[in-house]
Formats: structure tokens, C-alpha cells, sequence
């Protein structure tokens, strides 16, 4: 049985989106391949910037052409049906047979030789793609223009036309020092494109460069540069560059972003520290005039950076402060120093709340102050990435307390998912404050996300929260906290277009979604979540808890019953709820079922309050689970509907309050029966 | 040695031998090559476009006194414009590194993803920064969008860095040093230019009278789109956008107001590039 080759040739694609055709096209392959009737054995893919292959090793080499059966409707059906169902399999009528009380079609497949039916398999792959970002020109939509194409069924080439470009059996090699290159057939592809100066297989460039790295010396990638540089070169060919000592005695985040950040160079350190070299991936060249570029390239930049930090340090933070007045925030959100001034206030708030001791809340709320002065820096200006660090470093040259520095630098923290988190109590503080002000803000002006648009980074920044709260145990209080910052906007004379705390739910529930992803990795389910989010808890901490403990409930037999037991009382008191008193008036109560579930309301009540306010949801969950008894009970001996509106509207009320408590531990109606 | 007049030399002669029409720099300052109607108006519509030529690229914010090795409110730019986008317009562009004496097999030649977009031009495209050994050399964009506008078809621009260049060519490490023609250096022609208008942009630029120019020139591009000039009125938002690159380096525009001025410049260049496609689309003179 031959393989399958497919070579999708680019202009230079984007590292992610190499990485996303990566993992796209084994399932888009063997898919297509299903569909087509041609299963393969293995498929393997191998990608470099220009080049997107996948091989499907093992297919068949003629269409399987077993027939299938379709179930249809059922054999009393009408007419319409059935002509419907037929016409859906491209059948007559007559041609479908009745059995088991149904109509069913039976289908059968042509034959076809797998060379006919591959043109197919490659238009589906190619269009099945998904990037982030898309261009178009004049041959499709694709991340970069497409620009040949190869196919080969064992030996054979296949004739294939997509994106503009017709297949052909040429593929191209290194830009500039490759030429074109015949290819032979799926077994030869990598050892052809070699050739020609291509290392097609990525995890191959990968233990390439790093055995490279390896021999330069101790390597550190702190901002995450080998997996993009993977994407960035066909032939990988590791150089070290030299520099000037001198710039070693810069604050030493400021040589590592000026190697890492835009130059994805590799900084070389001894022992901890830094060394005056770095080794760096290349893609060609003379080895001896590209590491002379690298090196004057680097030299500019640390210069660049040397200048910055000492016009920085002279003007000082006061001076850098006295400008956030001119620099915008968000759209209509007015400026930085309008922003500081807000979390100043939502961080003094959060330190109440979460009773930080005196000496860690007069640090936050001193860096809450300082914390976006960096924003003007010229050494922000040149290296963005260094926002934060940069404040700390000259808030400490202006004798700022070491607290206050490091909060500072923290409070970008974490810059990603799975990022490391602010390691102070003061940095988490203030991150948590700049986050809660930044989305309060956007959703009170109607900046919030859209599909994929999220210019504001708010996910991220939600994201954040989450993370650190639930690390830290913070109870946030997340509604004031952004209420402050909401009525902070509106004192500073900010017109919010519509009425100010409007937006404040929607902003919670936005952070709280962000807790949703963390909980599914934990092994909570997407019903479980949706019964926790029911209860109405409005902190990430909380919510986490309950979440848990219906996950260690689940399947027991207890849950089960207190499920069935809220949905009774949910359902009725729901359809009463025009009936039901203001108020349960205990001296209308005319059963003990009646005077017997009122009682273990009122002890639940204090129950799940109780343990709710310890965040002991488990605890919480029992006493709620103490309630099935007595609603059982009620609902055997107890006619609710009775005649007497009075008697009829307590009854309700009371159903109605049972289910509001249960409810506290879960909305149990999303749980699956 | 190569010349910065040479090498700008040679440029226009590879291009022209590739079917550019070679112009020259816009009358009027923009902050890129992009802006020149050259580029930002000819890609609009149906009808094919090549063009090259050098721009003297005017950011009043990235003036240094002459200070800084290479920013400068002032540098130039060689623009190339190709619409409809060649097939093999990457190899091209390399053939156009080897004519000005950068042999690409030397060089660690790379295309890094680096996509474009200008809010007040209502532009927007995909494409690459060029990497020579490491250094940022050409910018690489297929337009997508000009105008508000969808392209199509979509064209392709090139822009070339010169003085980067240049001083990679000469292998000085600073522009002033770097010789423009035999006996004459970046310095002799432009430092004095570069203190004066750094000192002109950052203390002097009277900012009440920009504000006056930026409203001027706003309503009479408003005219002019109303008598069907649009070529006309497109120079007018052009020195709107100078104006106001000018008030922003004096520190003159509010936070509550930039938002409002770029939206401003958008309308306008939205409307002008709808005004010109329409007229490209009537029958064309006899």
C-alpha cells in the first residue's frame, strides 16, 4: 500500500502558525482520508516556515467499497419523509428497503482508484486549516501566500490545483542557499529536502539547536524564545556573539531582554551569572559576517538601553509620574494618572478585605502610586517587555522601600497563562487591583470582548485574578472592587453613556468564567460548573470550592436524592410564583410535614451559611442534604395546590425558600439525572 | 565604495528594469512612503501599479538633535509599490539586496512575521520585517485593506530602511559618518537639519496655530470632496497628519482628544479613497 505525501510550500509562514498546522494537520489528514474511503495506516507531519508536509503512510491504493446502511424514519412515516430521505441519499423512493419496522438506504460506494480521489483529500486538508490570522492574494486566503504545492501517491505524481498553484513533483529548498529539488516519494521527502538545505521536522530543528545551544555553554531562555526560533529557520545553524563587559553591570533583566525580546538571542550565563556572550540560531550565511551583524545589532541595542536607564535615572519617577496625566489609558478611560488613582483606591479596599498586615497594605498602596510611572520611560520606550522592572529599578534608586520595589515589578504578573505569579503578598495585591480596574473599567465602557477581539487584554487580566486569588486563598469581594473602580471613573468626570453600575455583574461573571478552565483541568465537570455558577457565589474562591466538592460528590447516592428533592420544590414554587405569599405565615400551617420542613429550612439556613462562609462546601452540601427527608415527607403527606388561596400561596412561599437555600450549595437541575 | 547616492542609484534602476515607474518623493511631508498617493490611493481599484521611489519620511516625535546614531526626524525610505502582488516577489526583493552589493547567500537573510495596520489611514496588511544578520532592513506588506477599503487585487509593498543600509554598506556604526556621495557625509547634509527642526518640533512649533492648520485643513478637504477633487483633498489630510504629528511632539493633544483626531483623519481618508475609487471606476477619458 504506497503513502501519501502532501507539501504545501509558503512564502515564510508565522512561527504560530506553523505550530498550528502542526497540530491541525494530522486530524484534518487522516479525516479527510476517512471521508475519502481511504483510510491510512500512520500519518506524520513535518513543518518548517515554508513548508507545511503531512504523509499518510499505508493507504489504500483503491476506495473500500463496502456499502452502508442509513437508518431512516420509521416505516409509518409520511410519505414526505421518505421521499425526503431518499432524495438526502441521492436514491429513488424504490430503492429503499423496510426492516425492523424502519426504512433504511443502503448505499453504495464506487469504486475509485486512490489517485482519482487524493485531489479531493488535498483540498480538504488545505482548506480545513485554521490561523489566527489570515491574508489574501490573488490565489485564496491562507496565513501566507501559497506558492507550490506537491503530491505523491507512492511513486506517482498526483495532479492537484488549490490556492492558485497546480501540483507538481519540484519542491523548493532553503531561500538561499537551496535551489529546487525533485521529490521522490513519501519515504525520500526528508532525506530530499536535506539535500537542498531543509531540516523539514521541526522536533529534528529543535534537538539540532539545542544540541547547539548545549556546546555554546549554559543557556537561559527566560522569555520563551526556542519554541517560535524552532519556526524560524530551515537549516539551523547555532552561532556566539561576544559583547562588551561593560554592559554586564546594567540591572541584569536589562542585557537579557535587550538579547531576547525582538533578537530571540540566547543569553550565556556561569554559575547564575550573566556572561559577556550569547549564543544565537541562524538560518545561513558566512558564519564569521553574520555573527559580526548580530554582535553590532546587539551593541546598538544594549547602548540603546545603557542611554535610556541613564536619562531615566536622572529625570527620576517623580518627573515620570507628574506625566501619566497625558497618557491615555482606554479609550474614554482617561489617563494613567487617572488609572493609578483608581487602584490606589480598589488595592486599599482589597487589603481591608483580605486583613494584610499594616506594613505589606502602606507598601501596596505606595507602589499603587508609583507602579505606572515606567510607562513613560525611555527604557520602556525602547523594550516594553521591561514595564514593571524598570519602575522598580528607579523606585528603588529613589529610596523607595525594597517592598515597594518589588511589588512594582510584580504587579504585571502573571504576563500568561501558567505564568509565574507575583511571589510578594504586596505584588499580588496590586496585581489583583490593576487587573479588577482594568476590566471594571472596560466594561463600563463598553469596551469588553467581542468573539476574538480582546484589544484590552482582558481575558488575560481576568485570568490573572483567578490564578492569584485562588494560589493565595484571597477572598476578593470581586462586585465592590470593581464598583469602586466604576464610581472612581464617573468622580474623575469620565461620561460612562449609560448608567454606572451596570456593567459591574457582567464584569464578575466575566472573571468568574475565568475560573472555569482551571476547574475543568481539575476534573470538575461543564454541568458541575454550571450548578456552582447557579448558586450565585461571586468570588473565584468560593465558586472553585463548591466546584470541588460536586465533583466529590458525584454518583453518590445523596447528591441524587437532593437533586430530585430541589427540582420538586424548584419546579412548583417556579410555577406558583404569581401565587406565592410575601412572606410563610407559620400559623397557616395546617400539617406536621409542613411545621417539620419549616423547621429543618430554618436549621439548614444557619447550616449552609455557615459552612458556606468557611468555604466548606462539602459541609454545606450535607446540611442541605439533611433537607431531603423532610421535602420527601412533605411532598407525600401535603396537598400544595390546595383550594384556599391563602393556605395555597403559604405552601408555595415556603417551597420557594427551601429551593433558594438548596440553591446556595448549587443549582442541582444542571446536574445530569 | 557604495555611496548612499549609489546605492538609492542602484535601487532605481533594478526597480525600473523590473516595469517600476520610478517617481519621486510627494511634495508635501508624510510619515511614510505609504502615505504618498503613489501608494495609499493607486492600490485602490482594479487597475495594475508599479512604482518605486525614494520618500523622505517626516516623524517630528523620533527627532534626537543629531544625537542618537540612527533616529532621526528625518530618513528616507525607498518605496516599492507592485499591484497586482508577483508570485515571486521574495526572490525579487533578494535579487534587489544582491544589485546594491548585499550577496543574500552571505547573510542570514530572514522574513519574520510583522503584519501592518494604520488606524487614521484606515490601513491594514500582512507581511514580514526583513532580518539581515539580525537587523531590521525592509518592511514587507501585503496590503489587505487602504481606506477602509477591501484591495483587490492585493498589492504588495517593499520598504527599504536606507540609512540602515547605507551604514551597513560603508560599515560605520553612525549615520554622520556615513559618505552620501565621494566627499560629502550624512552630517555635512543633515545635521544642522536635524537640531534645527528636533528644536523646531519639541520647543518652538506654535501649537494654538497647528490646532487652527489641523481644522483648516480638515474643512478643505471637505470641500474639495464635495467639488469631486479627491486628489486634492487627500493633500489636505495629509497636512492634517502632519499637524498633527507636530502637536503630539509638543506634548499638545489631550488624552480625551487624540482618539478624536485620529477618527477624524480616518473619515477623511475613508472618504477621499471611496471619492477616488469611484472616479477610477467611471469610463476612462478617451
Amino acid at each position: 500500500m504506497p503513502d501519501l505525501l502532501i507539501e504545501i510550500g509558503c512564502e515564510e509562514l508565522p512561527a504560530s502558525a506553523c505550530r498550528d498546522a502542526e497540530q491541525q494537520l494530522p486530524g484534518l489528514l487522516r479525516d479527510a482520508l476517512a471521508a475519502a474511503g481511504l483510510p491510512a495506516q500512520a500519518v506524520r507531519v513535518h513543518v518548517a516556515p515554508r513548508r507545511l508536509a503531512a504523509i499518510a503512510e499505508g493507504v489504500l491504493g483503491e476506495r473500500v467499497s463496502e456499502g452502508s446502511e442509513q437508518l431512516g424514519p420509521r416505516a409509518y412515516a409520511p410519505d414526505q419523509a421518505r421521499a425526503g430521505f431518499a432524495r438526502k441519499h441521492g436514491l429513488a423512493v424504490e430503492q429503499l428497503v423496510e426492516r425492523d419496522g424502519f426504512v433504511w438506504a443502503t448505499i453504495e460506494a464506487a469504486s475509485a482508484p486512490a489517485g482519482e480521489l487524493v485531489g479531493e483529500v488535498v483540498s480538504e486538508v488545505v482548506a480545513g486549516l485554521q490561523f489566527a490570522k489570515t491574508m489574501r492574494w490573488d490565489g485564496g486566503r491562507f496565513s501566507r501566500p501559497v506558492r507550490w504545492l506537491v503530491v505523491k501517491l507512492g511513486e506517482q505524481p498526483v495532479e492537484v490545483a488549490v490556492m492558485g498553484v497546480t501540483s507538481g513533483v519540484e519542491s523548493h529548498g532553503h531561500r538561499t542557499a537551496g535551489g529546487e529539488v525533485r521529490i521522490g516519494s513519501a519515504a525520500s521527502y526528508l532525506e530530499d529536502v536535506r539535500g537542498v538545505r531543509v531540516v523539514a521536522d521541526a522536533a529534528e530543528r529543535r534537538d539540532l539547536i539545542e544540541e547547539g545551544l548545549n556546546q555554546a555553554g549554559e543557556w537561559i531562555d527566560p522569555m520563551g524564545k526556542l519554541d517560535e526560533v524552532v519556526y524560524l529557520v530551515e537549516w539551523p545553524m547555532v552561532l556566539e556573539g561576544r559583547f562588551d563587559e561593560r554592559y554586564l553591570q546594567l540591572p541584569q533583566r536589562i542585557p537579557i531582554t535587550a538579547m531576547q525580546s525582538h533578537q530571540r538571542y540566547f543569553p550565556l550565563v556561569r554559575e547564575g551569572e550573566l556572561e559577556a556572550r550569547f549564543a544565537f540560531v541562524a538560518n545561513g550565511g558566512d558564519p564569521v559576517v553574520v555573527v559580526q551583524g548580530n554582535e553590532e545589532v546587539l551593541v546598538g541595542r544594549l547602548q540603546d538601553a545603557a542611554f535610556a536607564l541613564d536619562k531615566d535615572l536622572a529625570r527620576g519617577l517623580d518627573a515620570m509620574l507628574a506625566e501619566l496625566g497625558r497618557v491615555s489609558f482606554l479609550e474614554g478611560g482617561g489617563s494613567l494618572a487617572d488609572k493609578s488613582e483608581r487602584v490606589h483606591e480598589v488595592a486599599g479596599q482589597l487589603c481591608e478585605r483580605v486583613e494584610s498586615e499594616p506594613g505589606t497594605r502602606d507598601a501596596v498602596l505606595r507602589a499603587a502610586e508609583l507602579c505606572k510611572a515606567d510607562i513613560v520611560s525611555a527604557l520602556v520606550a525602547e523594550f516594553s517587555d521591561l514595564q514593571g522592572y524598570a519602575g522598580s529599578v528607579y523606585a528603588r534608586h529613589g529610596g523607595e522601600p525594597e517592598a515597594v520595589c518589588d511589588a512594582i515589578d510584580q504587579h504585571h504578573l502573571p504576563v500568561e497563562a501558567g505564568g509565574a505569579l507575583p511571589a510578594g503578598e504586596a505584588g499580588a495585591l496590586l496585581s489583583i487591583a490593576d487587573k479588577a480596574d482594568t476590566v471594571a473599567v472596560a466594561f463600563a465602557l463598553g469596551a469588553q470582548p467581542t468573539g476574538s477581539r480582546d484589544p484590552y487584554g482582558l481575558r488575560r487580566a481576568a485570568a490573572g485574578i483567578v490564578t492569584i486569588a485562588l494560589a493565595r486563598g484571597f477572598e476578593l469581594g470581586l462586585g465592590e472592587l470593581m464598583a469602586a473602580s466604576v464610581h472612581g471613573l464617573v468622580a474623575q468626570g469620565h461620561d460612562l453613556k449609560r448608567k454606572p453600575l451596570e456593567s459591574v455583574p457582567h464584569a464578575v461573571g466575566f472573571v468568574l468564567d475565568r475560573v472555569e478552565p482551571l476547574m475543568l483541568e481539575e476534573g470538575v465537570s461543564v454541568e458541575e460548573i454550571r450548578a456552582a455558577r447557579g448558586s450565585g457565589v461571586s468570588g473565584p474562591l468560593p465558586l472553585a470550592a463548591l466546584c470541588r466538592a460536586l465533583r466529590d460528590a458525584r454518583g453518590s447516592e445523596r447528591l441524587a436524592e437532593l437533586r430530585d428533592a430541589y427540582g420538586r420544590c424548584a419546579r412548583i414554587a417556579a410555577k406558583g410564583a404569581e401565587e406565592a405569599a410575601t412572606a410563610v405565615d407559620t400559623s397557616r400551617f395546617e400539617m406536621d410535614e409542613e411545621r417539620a420542613l419549616c423547621a429543618a429550612l430554618t436549621v439548614a439556613d444557619i447550616e449552609i451559611a455557615d459552612a458556606a462562609a468557611r468555604r466548606d462546601f462539602a459541609s454545606a452540601l450535607e446540611a442541605a442534604a439533611a433537607m431531603v427527608a423532610p421535602i420527601n415527607a412533605y411532598f407525600e403527606a401535603v396537598m400544595v395546590m390546595a383550594d384556599d388561596p391563602a393556605i395555597r400561596g403559604n405552601r408555595l412561599k415556603l417551597l420557594a425558600d427551601v429551593a433558594s437555600t438548596l440553591r446556595l450549595v448549587g443549582d442541582f437541575e444542571q446536574l445530569p439525572g | 565604495m557604495t555611496t548612499f547616492q549609489s546605492m538609492i542609484a542602484d535601487l532605481q534602476s533594478y526597480w525600473e528594469a523590473r516595469g517600476c515607474t520610478i517617481m519621486q518623493p510627494y511634495h508635501t511631508e508624510v510619515g511614510a512612503g505609504t502615505s504618498n498617493p503613489a501608494t495609499l490611493l493607486r492600490v485602490l481599484g482594479p487597475r495594475p501599479w508599479r512604482a518605486a521611489y525614494v520618500e523622505p519620511s517626516i516623524r517630528p516625535d523620533d527627532g534626537r538633535y543629531g544625537e542618537n546614531p540612527y533616529r532621526f526626524q528625518q530618513f528616507y525610505q525607498y518605496q516599492v509599490i507592485l499591484k497586482p502582488a508577483p508570485d515571486d516577489v521574495l526572490d525579487v526583493y533578494l535579487g534587489s539586496l544582491a544589485a546594491i552589493g548585499i550577496d543574500p547567500a552571505e547573510h542570514d537573510i530572514r522574513f519574520v512575521e510583522d503584519n501592518w495596520e494604520s488606524p487614521s489611514l484606515g490601513a491594514w496588511g500582512l507581511g514580514w520585517e526583513v532580518w539581515m544578520d539580525g537587523m531590521e532592513i525592509t518592511q514587507f506588506t501585503y496590503f489587505q485593506q487602504a481606506g477602509g477599503i477591501e484591495l483587490d487585487p492585493v498589492s504588495v509593498e517593499l520598504t527599504y530602511g536606507l540609512e540602515r543600509i547605507g551604514m551597513h554598506l560603508q560599515k560605520v556604526r553612525r549615520a554622520h559618518d556615513m559618505l552620501w556621495s565621494a566627499d560629502v557625509s550624512w552630517a555635512d547634509v543633515y545635521l544642522d537639519n536635524e537640531r534645527q527642526f528636533s528644536a523646531y518640533n519639541y520647543e518652538l512649533a506654535d501649537t494654538a496655530m497647528l490646532a487652527r492648520h489641523f481644522d483648516d485643513h480638515e474643512a478643505e478637504a471637505g470641500r474639495c470632496l464635495e467639488a469631486g477633487l479627491p486628489l486634492v483633498a487627500y493633500d489636505q489630510v495629509l497636512k492634517c497628519s502632519h499637524a498633527f504629528n507636530l502637536l503630539d511632539s509638543r506634548r499638545a493633544i489631550a488624552v480625551t482628544d487624540r482618539q478624536a483626531y485620529i477618527l477624524r483623519m480616518r473619515r477623511l481618508s475613508q472618504a477621499v479613497s471611496k471619492a477616488y475609487l469611484a472616479a477610477q471606476e467611471e469610463p476612462a477619458d478617451a
